[in-house]
């Protein structure tokens, strides 16, 4: 099996009272891109200067192609890592040139091999034609591309990128995206992005991890993680659900909507346990009951299907899609069912 | 004397334009200058002080500017029979030789002129 890339093993990092890094372990494999999401402030742009070198640790390690370059003690400094970062402003340099920009990190070597090197990074972005320009008389896009390639050419051994496509107007954004992501699959780089908008981290990375204050909850697959978080905020940051209270009966669980199927996240649990079951909202079906005790109290016509709102008997509330149109009216009686008999996911009560 | 003077008055003029210029650079240049392998002396010479250099020639200019025309700390410190433009523009008119404050005063115009071209230029060049 080949080496990490990178390697996180127990990385702290603190400012002042502030906790940015809690215990923050992590690999990146050779050619494997990586997204890190999380609320804004959760560390994880932290995270991603710490493993630049532009921030020491306070406590763990953090390797590079196996070799040591952090722990509370020791810290190589960013221009000897051979990190490549593309920063959320892109952080062009306004008094260079396209091309001088790309080839700023193409020092001590020869003026051919810069040259080459910096119309090679051009080209793959596809600026070639405008290395004369500076960068205020570029586009955002453009200007996003020439960060890119400027990162790219001295060919580090990873690149990081802070949320790379926050500063593009939306429908710019899917556009640039793919192209971000044609790059880098095509070279094989190793990537890694932070991100706060879920369908951004889950569309171009292979695996993606949670990061909640601090701490990076869970990194998976972007299926492992929608169908098995390990941590009910981690459902939450992965996709809309809602979650039951529930007490453990064999092979189910009483809760105030029936009786439901479970597996526990954490393993077999105890009758009598009480246990949290994540619903999502495609997860139930809901039927007109006069005797249910539950009450449609919003709807929301999506087009293609209709999100119900529905209030629960303890007053609590549960999100529900149905299909297509909903002849429900506010104010409807009903009763829930699960949609197939596909356990749901229960976490222990902490 | 004088020279050291003008230093004191006019040092907080250029200081702050030097600042300002400073606080416009995103430290994220330079980190960015870090992360593509340069130490932290060549950041500063390769991305910090071309950056600054408009703040600094902008500060130079207006402190040229305000030697030219600055009156009392010239007469009050300056050497016996020192004379500068404002020096001889004021002892002309304070005896209401206007006709000999006009020629010198002409000159304090014309060579103000040419600082404050070259301000209202690079004003339009960042504006850009």
């Amino acid at each position: 099996m080949s080496k990490p890339l990178i390697e996180c093993r127990g990385v702290t990092k603190r400012f002042g009272d502030v906790v940015a890094l809690d215990d923050v372990s992590f690999r990146l494999m050779p050619g494997e891109v990586l997204s890190i999401l999380g609320a804004s402030g959760c560390g994880k742009t932290t995270l991603l200067r710490t493993i630049a070198g532009f921030e020491g640790v306070d406590g763990g390690e953090l390797y590079l192609q196996s070799s040591l370059v952090s722990n509370s003690e020791h810290h190589q400094p960013p221009e000897r890592r051979n990190i490549g970062m593309v920063f959320q402003e892109y952080a062009l340099f306004p008094h260079l040139t396209v091309a001088q920009n790309v080839a700023f990190g193409l020092h001590g070597m020869s003026k051919d091999e810069q040259r080459r090197r910096t119309q090679d990074a051009l080209e793959l972005v596809r600026l070639d034609t405008l290395h004369t320009r500076y960068p205020h008389e570029l586009s955002g896009g453009q200007q996003q591309r020439v960060a890119l390639a400027r990162t790219l050419a001295p060919s580090p051994i990873a690149v990081l990128l802070d949320e790379p496509f926050s500063n593009l107007d939306a429908g710019m954004r899917q556009e640039v995206r793919q192209e971000v992501e044609t790059i880098l699959r095509g070279k094989g780089i190793a990537a890694m992005f932070v991100t706060h908008d879920r369908e951004e981290a889950f569309a171009f990375a292979d695996r993606v991890g949670v990061m909640s204050a601090g701490r990076l909850e869970q990194v998976d697959t972007p299926e492992e993680l929608y169908r098995t978080p390990t941590r009910p905020e981690v459902a939450r940051v992965v996709g809309d659900c809602d979650f039951l209270v529930g007490v453990a009966q064999g092979e189910v669980a009483q809760t105030e909507v029936g009786r439901l199927p479970f597996v526990c996240s954490s393993g077999p649990v105890a009758d009598g346990a009480e246990l949290i079951l994540m619903v999502r909202p495609q997860d139930m079906v809901v039927m007109p009951s006069a005797t249910g005790d539950c009450v449609v109290v919003a709807m929301e016509y999506r087009g293609g299907e209709t999100m119900l709102t529905v209030r629960m008997p303890l007053g609590g509330t549960l999100r529900c899609r149905q299909g297509g149109y909903s002849n429900l009216v506010k104010g409807t009686r009903i009763a829930f069912a699960p949609r197939d008999s596909t356990p749901f996911l229960a976490f222990v009560q902490s | 004397m004088l020279i050291f003077a003008y230093a004191v008055l006019f040092f907080p003029v250029a200081l702050g334009s030097v600042r300002s210029a400073l606080l416009q650079i995103s430290p994220r240049l330079e980190d960015a200058a870090r992360g593509l392998g340069h130490n932290p002396l060549r950041v500063m010479t390769r991305v910090t002080l071309p950056l600054m250099r408009s703040g600094v020639l902008m500060g130079a200019a207006l402190v040229f500017l305000l030697t030219m025309k600055e009156l009392p700390a010239t007469l009050i410190l300056g050497p016996l029979g020192f004379q500068t433009l404002a020096t001889s523009v004021w002892s002309a008119s304070t005896e209401a030789f206007f006709a000999q404050a006009a020629a010198p005063a002409l000159m304090i115009i014309l060579m103000s002129s040419i600082p404050m071209t070259f301000l209202v230029m690079r004003d339009k060049r960042t504006l850009k």
